[in-house]
Parts: structure tokens; C-alpha cells; sequence
């Protein structure tokens, strides 16, 4: 398949740091896909995201752009404004002196004949929807038009691909799910393919079609959402998208080896209330709290029977539909969904 | 370095352009003020005797005598001012606000030329009849002192609007809503404005203090009229009477020492008090007081202070041109001086404006420690005296002229070139005026965010297409501002334009100087000097109206 992007064991260790900002970090971006770089503040999501655009070096590692090295260590630096890139910054960054119309044309400069430009003009202006609002200015506009405008400007000199940083930490939470399916609309149908970095694991699970976790400088798990949502490698990572019970258990090796004690986790809505006990792997809890979620109940149990070392006292959380009227005290057992 | 300014500067070839800019505009402000420094390290000549023994003990307590003077009286007349507009409420208070800041526009030396009257009227009668009673002595030290009043009060009356624009930034923008949270406390708006506004105001008075007693030290004009003694005429004495080169330059190294040590003065009368300008929501405070008594007597404060500061000089520089206004044929007399300081401004001002800009951008591109340096050097002429910055010059492509000369075998080109053309005259202006241009651009690049200039270069464009269609634009408010402030310095500019001119270049300062100063001409004179006055306030208004439309814009 064809790369728009391939990063390569791409290093970077900032001046009195005793920690790399990235260590060995390698990802590729396959033409028209949608990958989202997920990961807490500090873990080197945006430093990757800068050393792609070429607006930061790493200390060593390649980078490649249309399978062309744009950097690697030694060999001649490609400068940012010649990767042919589009970047959506945090802020947006739209120029306040111009207008809808004339931020988008900013990049538009060395197309020719200029008639080239107002018909690509009029293109991406139809793909964001922005009819209407070409003459206004940066400040007249929405937080949400403010970044159609953004994805407009970045999209409009045909760049290889898009990297957005943090593209909805600046919007209004409310109108904030549209907003990030309608970006997915307009990415997919320009069917350029696009690199978003987010701390926000709801917004890159339903933007995303492949997600990369960074920790800590390291790259922690790629795949597709559903995979790394609920086959995690890591606690780590289990752990960052959400919810997560740890539940200790016995490994048990086959008929006269020993049982190993080990912990498993399972995510809330892995797991059902069942009323037949006998057929799978089970665990009896009693309710102690119950939060209302909107389309759930948040069960949390406490849970002793059919746990090893019984003496330890585990709570799991369990989520649970408005039909089913669960007290205080109640006791219920729970077994695993398959999947 | 600023969080997101791309390193990446280093590898862009067209950046290269903008630090070698900036290096050169450097060197070339920078070097001449050297020329006067290292004269300390010489051995004094014959002249520089005579003038230590006599005349150096008078330039110093007649520069002490003025700085102290007028300091402490700015002080008084722009925090009291400032004070009154902003605690109390009272008839044309909108008027007076602006109207305060209005003496900005009458350049030192005409404000003295506008109180002509005093000297002849007031002063010589009454010298007159105590020479007639007590006799001359008593006289000569009476006239002396009267003489010092009457300076420091001229002075304090062009300069005090440094002090009062200072405190009201201080008062309102800085602490409202450290004043807002002292009323919630519990303490009226005068308690809190003594124990809250006035200490967080403090650094910024002082900055306007430092503005203003620079100025007294670059003064010639208005000490010459009055017959005060200081360093920079002492500057003057040595160079154009006594013909001595080297005494002159002695005197300016001293007058550069006075300088410095004021600034570290102020340094420490800033102490550690580094307050930031916080934004508050509301920057007017509410309910400022009104009682009938208050009222009346803020209203006279202020009235008396827009008069004498402000409608006085003006009226009587009328009375003066009106005068003589048949004698002559003035329309004549202004003519040449009209259109060559246009010129010279215009060149000067549109040139330093450049200048900024390179270095400003430069040390934006590049956020390094050597680029700091680099901007600080292009500053620090503003406080140098500017006699000192003529005699700096002078020297300086003299020597280059004659260095020139030996090597290559030129008769003194350079030094031809820097004595017969206004070359010389315009550098002179960006040595001085460098400040006035870089800060406020210095500052309007700082409001940029430094993602501008990434999403510009990640659409496609260079170092100067980022500058010209992203910066430039962005940076039209801040750079007219400089453009009105810088005009207006330079055409009230005299003694840089004294000694530095060409025979065929006369401004309109150098003009009514000489028609007021050394011909005594007074009703022909003022004439150009009320078209200084009118220049300058038009030009004050405008920066009025410019402030405001920008703050709208926000």
C-alpha cells in the first residue's frame, strides 16, 4: 500500500532532560487514512507531530514523505514550507488580518495560472461548507467555523497529507461530537490522509481509523480503535481509553500443574449481570454504589466470593441498563461477554 | 526561547539575510558612541585644563541642578495630575485627560521661547530695580537664580506628560483590579489607591521620570535662552567656541557617565518591583469621588496646569508671529527650513522604521542571547545626550575619512561625503532614534503568536514571504504609531541637527533657534516654531485616535 508517511526510529532528547521526548518511535501513514496519536501531556505527541512538519529536528531517526527522506541525520534538511504539508494548529492560527477567503488562498501562491486558485478556491469552500462566509474575518467567526477554516487553509494546496494538533481541545464541549464527525467527513471525502494528535481518548477512538499510543517518548500500541480499546497490551493503555477492573484470578496450566494467581482486566461493559451462575466464569458482588450515566447505571460491586484469597476485597464496575432497578445491597453475579 | 519558535532558523538560507542586517544596523549605531568612551582612556590636552579648572565644576551643578530639579517637579506636577484625573470626578474630566498630555507636543526649546515674555518683561525689570536697591552683585546671583527657577519650571512643563502618561498607565491599566479587590476589602478609594495604586505604579513612574530627566539632559536650546550652564552646552562651548576637539569629546564622556549612572539609578529605584500589567476586565475604576469642594479644586488643578503647560506658550508665540507678521515676509523666511525638514524627517523616519523592523524580525527568527544583545545596542542611543551623539559622529567618520584617506590614497572622501550631505545627519537620527521605533514594534511582534509564522511556512512561504504578507501587515498599527512619533522627533530635533547639518540645510528647529536664540529675532521666529507646536499636535492626536482604534480591534 502506498505511504504518504513513514517515520522511522525518530529520536529526540531536549536539552536538560534526563528522559528522550521520543525514543525509537516509528509509525506510518497509509494514503487516506485517518491515524490519531494519542497520549497524556509530555509524552512526545506534539514534539512528533512538529518533527514531521520539519518545524522541529529530532537527533536521529529518517522521516519520509511520499517514500522521499525529507530528514535524516546528516543528509539535507527538506525546510517545512517545502514538505508540502497541511497543518491545523491548536489555535488554529488563521491569520486575523484576512479573511475566510484570503486565508485560504494564503497557500495557494504557487499555483498558476491564478484562475487555478479561485476554482480550487470555490472547491474546498464547498467541501467545508463555508458558503457564505468567505469575506468574514477570523474573529466574527464560530470557535467551529474558526476550524472548518483552519482544515479549509490546510487542505486547499493539495498537501501529501494533514497533521492537527489538538484540533478540539478549543472547541465548546457541547457542539463538540458533531464537530468531530463532520471533520472526519470532510477528511475522508478529501481523501487526503491525516495525523491527529489528542489527549482526548473519546475523540480518537470515533475519529480515528488507526490510533498510536505514545508513553512517555515510547510508542506503546498501534491498531485499529476497537483493538487497542478492548485488546489492550497494556495496562497502560487499557487504562487510558477508559474504565478498566482489574480482577484477580488463577491461571490454571492444565490437568496436575500448579495454579499462577494473576490479574486480569476487563472493562465495565465487558461484563453482564447473568442469572445463571453455573455455565462460565463468575463473580458475586454486592452493590455499593449505583451513578446515574445518562444511558447507564455505573454499578460498582464489592466483590468477595469466587475470588482467590478471598480475604481481599475487590470492586468492580459494572454498567448497567435503566431497566434493570439495582439497590444498595443487592447482590448480583457477573460474568464475562464474549466477544 | 519562546515556546514553538522553530530552531529549524538555522538551516533557512533567507533567515541568514535578516541576522547579518541586524549585526551590521548594530555595529554601524553602535561604534560611533565608542569613539567617545575610549577617549577616557587618553591623555587630556592643553584645552581640556583650562576647562577642568574653570568651567567643568559649573557644567556639572548646573546638570545636577536641572535634573534634580526638573525631576522632583515632573514628579510633583505628572503623579499629582494623574492622581487627580483618576480619583476624582469633576467638569471636563474627558477634556483634561487628553488635554494633560498635549505640552508632549511643544518641543523643550519652544516652550522656553514661548515664555519669552518672562525674560523681558518680568525678569529684566525686576533685576533692574534690585540692581537699583541692593546692587549688582546681589543682582548677578539673583538673576542666576531666577534663572534656574525659571528653567526648571519651562522644562518641567514640556516634560511632565512622560511622568502623567506613565502614572495613568500605572494607576488604571496595572492595578484596577488590585484596587477593585482593596475596595472589596474594606478600604476607600484613597487608601487604596496610597497604599495599593501608588506602590504598583511605581515602576512605571519611574520610567516615565527616567524619559524625562534624559531629556533634560539632552537639552540645549531651552538652557542656552536661559543661560544655564550644563554638560551638553558645555559640549557646545568647547566645540564651536574654543575650537578644542578633544575637550569636547572629554565633556561628552562625561555627560555619557552622568547617563549611565541615571539609569542605573532607576534600575534601583525599580528594584525587584517587576509587575506585569494584568489584564483586568475592567480597566476604569468605578465611582471615582465627587464633592463639591474636591471638584472645584481638581478642576482648577487641572486648568491651570492645561494653561500654563499648554495654551500660555502657544498664545504668546501667536501674539509673537502676529506681531511681526507684516514686518516680514515670513511665508519667505520658512519656506526653504519647511520643505528641508520634511525631507530630512520623512528620510529619517521612514529609514529607522526599516531598520526596526530588520533587527526586530532578526531577533525573532533567531531567539538567542546574542540577538538580545544586538537589539539592546541599537537602544541604547536614545539615552545618549544628543550633542554627544554629534560629537560621536563627527569624530567618528572623520577618523574613518582620514584612515580611508592614508590607506587608499582617497582625498577624505568619507569625510567629505559626512560633512556636505545630510549622510552624516541621518545615521546621527538612527543612533538616537532607534528606541522610539523598536520598542513599540519590538512589543507588536511579541503579540504575534509564533504559530503565525509556522502556519505560515507550513503553507508554503519563506522567511520574507512570512514577513511581508503575515508580519508586516499585522504590525500596521505599532509601525505608524513609530512613524508619527519618529517624524515629529526628528523635526523638533535641535542639537544633533546643529552640528550635524550641511551649510545648505536649515529645519525648522535650526531655524527658529537661530532666529530667537542668537538673532533675537522673536516675532520671526515664531513662527516656525508654532508650526513645530502645530505638528506636534496633530501628531499626538493622531497617536490618540490610533491607540483607540487599536484597542477596539482587539
Amino acid at each position: 500500500m502506498a505511504r504518504s508517511l513513514r517515520v522511522q526510529d525518530i529520536t529526540k532528547v531536549f536539552p536538560r532532560s534526563n528522559r528522550p521526548a521520543l525514543e525509537k518511535v516509528s509509525i506510518a501513514l497509509s494514503d487516506g487514512e485517518i491515524m490519531a496519536l494519542v497520549g497524556e501531556s509530555g509524552s512526545g505527541k506534539t514534539t512528533l507531530l512538529r518533527i514531521i512538519a520539519g518545524l522541529a529536528n529530532p537527533d536521529s531517526g529518517v522521516v519520509e514523505i511520499n517514500n522521499e527522506v525529507v530528514w535524516s541525520l546528516g543528509t539535507k534538511t527538506k525546510l517545512p514550507e517545502d514538505r508540502n504539508i497541511g497543518f491545523v494548529f491548536q489555535d488554529y492560527a488563521l491569520f486575523p488580518h484576512l479573511n475566510v477567503k484570503n486565508n485560504i488562498l494564503y497557500g495557494l501562491h504557487k499555483m498558476h495560472p491564478k484562475s487555478e486558485r479561485v476554482k480550487r478556491l470555490i472547491e474546498i469552500i464547498k467541501l467545508t461548507g463555508l458558503e457564505n462566509l468567505e469575506e468574514r474575518f477570523p474573529h466574527e467567526l464560530s470557535g467551529g467555523q474558526q476550524q472548518r477554516v483552519a482544515l479549509a487553509r490546510a487542505l486547499a494546496p493539495k498537501p501529501n497529507f494533514i497533521l492537527l494538533d489538538e484540533p478540539f481541545s478549543n472547541l465548546d464541549p457541547v457542539r463538540k461530537d458533531s464537530l468531530r464527525d463532520e471533520l472526519r467527513s470532510v477528511v475522508k471525502e478529501s481523501g487526503v490522509s491525516a495525523l491527529i494528535v489528542t489527549h482526548d481518548t473519546r475523540d480518537a477512538l470515533s475519529v480515528a481509523d488507526t490510533l498510536a499510543v505514545l508513553k512517555e517518548g515510547k510508542l506503546e500500541q498501534v491498531g485499529s480503535p476497537e483493538r487497542v480499546y478492548f485488546h489492550s497490551t497494556s495496562e497502560y493503555t487499557a487504562s487510558l481509553f477508559g474504565k478498566v477492573n482489574r480482577i484477580p484470578c488463577q491461571l490454571f496450566k492444565g490437568e496436575g500443574a500448579p495454579s499462577e494467581s494473576t490479574d486480569i482486566l476487563v472493562r465495565p461493559a465487558d461484563l453482564e449481570i447473568t442469572k445463571d451462575p453455573s455455565s462460565d466464569v463468575h463473580i458475586v458482588g454486592k452493590v455499593i454504589s449505583t451513578n446515574f450515566r445518562g444511558d447507564f447505571h455505573e454499578v460498582t460491586l464489592e466483590c468477595k466470593e469466587g475470588l482467590p484469597e478471598s480475604e481481599s476485597v475487590t470492586h468492580v464496575s459494572i454498567y448497567v441498563g435503566p431497566e434493570r432497578n439495582l439497590k444498595l445491597g443487592d447482590t448480583v453475579t457477573v460474568r464475562r461477554l464474549r466477544r | 526561547m519562546p515556546k514553538g519558535l522553530p530552531n529549524i532558523n538555522n538551516q533557512r538560507f533567507s533567515s541568514f539575510w535578516w541576522w547579518f542586517s541586524a549585526a551590521f544596523i548594530a555595529v554601524v549605531l553602535f561604534s560611533p558612541l565608542t569613539v567617545v568612551l575610549s577617549s577616557l582612556f587618553k591623555s587630556p590636552g592643553e584645552g581640556w585644563e583650562l576647562i577642568s579648572e574653570y568651567l567643568l565644576v559649573d557644567y556639572i551643578s548646573g546638570t545636577l541642578i536641572m535634573t534634580f530639579g526638573v525631576g522632583l517637579t515632573v514628579l510633583f506636577l505628572g503623579v499629582g495630575s494623574a492622581w487627580i484625573i483618576t480619583v476624582w470626578d469633576f467638569p471636563f474630566k474627558r477634556f483634561f485627560s487628553l488635554a494633560l498630555m498635549m505640552p508632549m507636543a511643544i518641543p523643550t526649546y519652544v516652550m522656553a521661547f514661548g515664555y519669552s515674555f518672562v525674560k523681558y518683561d518680568i525678569r529684566d525689570p525686576l533685576m533692574l530695580f534690585i540692581k537699583s536697591h541692593w546692587g549688582a552683585v546681589i543682582m548677578s546671583q539673583c538673576t542666576e537664580i531666577f534663572n534656574y527657577g525659571l528653567a526648571i519650571l519651562i522644562l518641567s512643563f514640556a516634560l511632565y506628560p512622560y511622568v502623567y502618561i506613565a502614572a495613568r498607565v500605572g494607576f488604571s491599566e496595572i492595578s484596577g483590579t488590585y484596587i477593585e479587590n482593596s475596595r472589596l476589602l474594606g478600604r476607600g478609594l484613597f487608601r487604596s489607591m496610597f497604599s495599593v495604586g501608588l506602590p504598583l505604579a511605581r515602576p512605571a513612574i519611574v520610567g516615565g521620570l527616567l524619559l524625562a530627566v534624559l531629556e533634560v539632559m539632552n537639552e540645549y536650546g531651552a538652557m542656552t535662552y536661559y543661560g544655564i550652564e550644563t554638560l551638553t552646552t558645555g559640549i557646545f562651548v568647547s566645540w564651536t567656541d574654543l575650537g578644542d576637539k578633544d575637550s569636547a569629546i572629554r565633556l561628552a564622556a562625561v555627560a555619557m557617565i552622568f547617563v549611565l549612572t541615571i539609569i542605573v539609578i532607576e534600575r534601583l529605584l525599580r528594584g525587584r518591583a517587576k509587575f506585569h500589567a494584568h489584564r483586568s476586565s475592567s480597566n476604569n475604576l468605578s465611582g471615582p469621588t465627587r464633592t463639591v469642594a474636591g471638584s472645584t479644586i481638581a478642576f482648577f488643578s487641572c486648568f491651570i496646569l492645561f494653561i500654563v503647560s499648554f495654551a500660555l506658550p502657544i498664545i504668546n508665540l501667536s501674539i509673537d508671529t502676529f506681531r511681526g507678521w507684516e514686518k516680514s515676509k515670513l511665508t519667505n523666511l520658512i519656506q526653504g527650513p519647511l520643505i528641508d525638514s520634511f525631507i530630512v524627517s520623512s528620510i529619517g523616519c521612514i529609514g529607522i522604521v526599516i531598520a526596526a523592523l530588520v533587527i526586530s524580525y532578526a531577533a525573532r527568527l533567531f531567539p538567542t542571547i546574542f540577538m538580545k544583545f544586538i537589539t539592546k545596542l541599537c537602544m541604547l542611543g536614545y539615552a545618549v545626550p544628543g550633542a554627544v551623539v554629534a560629537i560621536s559622529i563627527l569624530v567618528y567618520f572623520s577618523g574613518m575619512g582620514s584612515f580611508l584617506s592614508e590607506v587608499l590614497g582617497f582625498r577624505s572622501l568619507t569625510s567629505l561625503l559626512f560633512t556636505l550631505t545630510p549622510a552624516g545627519l541621518i545615521i546621527a537620527y538612527f543612533v538616537r532614534f532607534m528606541t522610539p521605533a523598536l520598542a513599540p514594534i519590538e512589543a507588536g511582534m511579541i503579540r504575534i503568536n509564533s504559530s503565525m509564522d509556522e502556519a505560515s511556512s507550513m503553507l508554503g512561504r519563506s522567511s520574507w514571504g512570512s514577513f511581508f504578507n503575515v508580519h508586516l501587515p499585522l504590525l500596521r498599527f505599532p509601525l505608524f504609531g513609530a512613524m508619527i512619533v519618529l517624524f515629529v522627533d526628528i523635526l523638533k530635533e535641535l542639537p544633533l541637527t546643529l552640528v550635524l547639518r550641511p551649510p545648505n540645510i536649515e529645519t525648522l528647529a535650526t531655524t527658529s533657534y537661530g532666529l530667537i536664540q542668537k538673532e533675537e529675532r522673536i516675532a520671526d521666529g515664531s513662527f516656525p516654531a508654532l508650526i513645530l507646536v502645530l505638528t506636534g499636535t496633530l501628531a499626538v492626536l493622531a497617536l490618540h485616535v490610533l491607540i483607540r482604534k487599536r484597542s477596539v480591534y482587539k
